[in-house]
């Protein structure tokens, strides 16, 4: 729980930062829209019957790290969204114990349908 | 978690039907509506100012942009209603309604999932579209994306309750509106015993 509830963090901090660090650009734009969602999904994956929305942070987490080069910006904001990025990532793949059982969970809802 | 063994589903550990797991779901929504109605006094003109301690005049500028009269309602009324369905949706029916009311949990999931995303996309045009940000509804949408795991999980059991209505031939839309079979238990995974079963419902 642990793991996306500081994500989510990430998030607000990603959505903050163009304000707080003050910088424009399409860094501002990408960080905000990122961080938005990001915080999101954290919030969302800290129920442990949803903790697989995670991989959609795993997938904000590698725009963040290809940003920089894609939007073509360097300096502190590409230093930021490497960081936040690379740490979203590594987040993704922290195992938490899940201690309740959901009866097969969302997957059993397609599994052997037809049989 | 006071659930019983009887009103768990197959498979779980916990009842998501609980009075525990929906008591607080039901006082957020209702903080959440109240925080909404706010916002909607505001922009229909009956309350003349709004409260915003961070950003300025952020909250003027996103609650009178074009974009939140897109709809013939102002989106802040919309979304008190959405956070009244959200209360009356959580509170209805009793700790199985998860497998006796699959309708009221279902309903209950939209208003919560989807339209809880809906708030977040509205959050995201703030800075997008507005260049401006308004306290309030970012605090709205934090509490619907805060309800949106916590409520899954009932949708979760419902959902399932109707895959095995499918898998086992019965009628999916009997299952939906008046619910598994009263006497289902943990133990009663096929419902087979119900009488004639009423011609034209198969699915």
């Amino acid at each position: 729980m642990w793991a996306p509830a500081l994500t989510s963090v990430l998030g607000v901090w990603l959505t903050a930062a163009p304000d707080v660090m003050g910088y424009g650009g399409q860094a501002r734009l990408s960080n905000q829209l990122v961080g938005v969602w990001m915080a999101t999904f954290g919030v969302i994956a800290m129920s442990e019957c949803l903790r697989g929305v995670q991989w959609g942070n795993l997938a904000l987490g590698v725009w963040l790290i290809s940003a920089p080069f894609l939007l073509d910006y360097s300096d502190e904001r590409a230093c930021g969204s490497l960081v936040v990025g690379i740490a979203a990532v590594s987040l993704t793949f922290v195992r938490t114990p899940v201690r309740e059982r959901f009866g097969g969970g969302w997957t059993s809802l397609w599994k052997q349908a037809e049989q | 978690m006071t659930s019983t063994v009887g009103t768990r589903p197959p498979g779980w550990t916990y009842n998501p039907s609980s009075w525990s797991d929906r008591l607080w779901l039901i006082g957020v929504a209702v903080i959440g509506f109240l925080i909404s109605g706010y916002l909607g006094l505001y922009q229909w003109g009956i309350i003349d100012s709004v409260w915003e301690p961070f950003f300025g005049r952020g909250s003027e500028i996103v609650l009178h942009s074009p974009l939140s009269r897109v709809l013939p309602v102002p989106d802040a009324v919309l979304g008190a209603l959405a956070y009244a369905i959200d209360a009356v949706a959580g509170a209805i029916g009793g700790t199985t309604r998860w497998k006796t009311m699959p309708w009221m949990v279902i309903l209950f999931g939209i208003a919560v999932g989807p339209l809880g995303l809906v708030s977040v996309l509205l959050v995201t045009a703030q800075p997008l579209l507005l260049h401006a940000w308004c306290t309030l509804c970012l605090l709205a949408a934090v509490i619907s994306v805060v309800m949106i795991g916590p409520a899954m999980d009932e949708v979760l059991a419902s959902l399932q309750v109707l895959k095995r209505a499918k898998e086992h031939d019965r009628p999916l839309r009997t299952v939906f509106w008046k619910g598994e079979n009263q006497a289902g238990g943990m133990e009663q995974m096929s419902i087979t015993k119900r009488g004639p079963r009423p011609c034209g419902l198969r699915p």
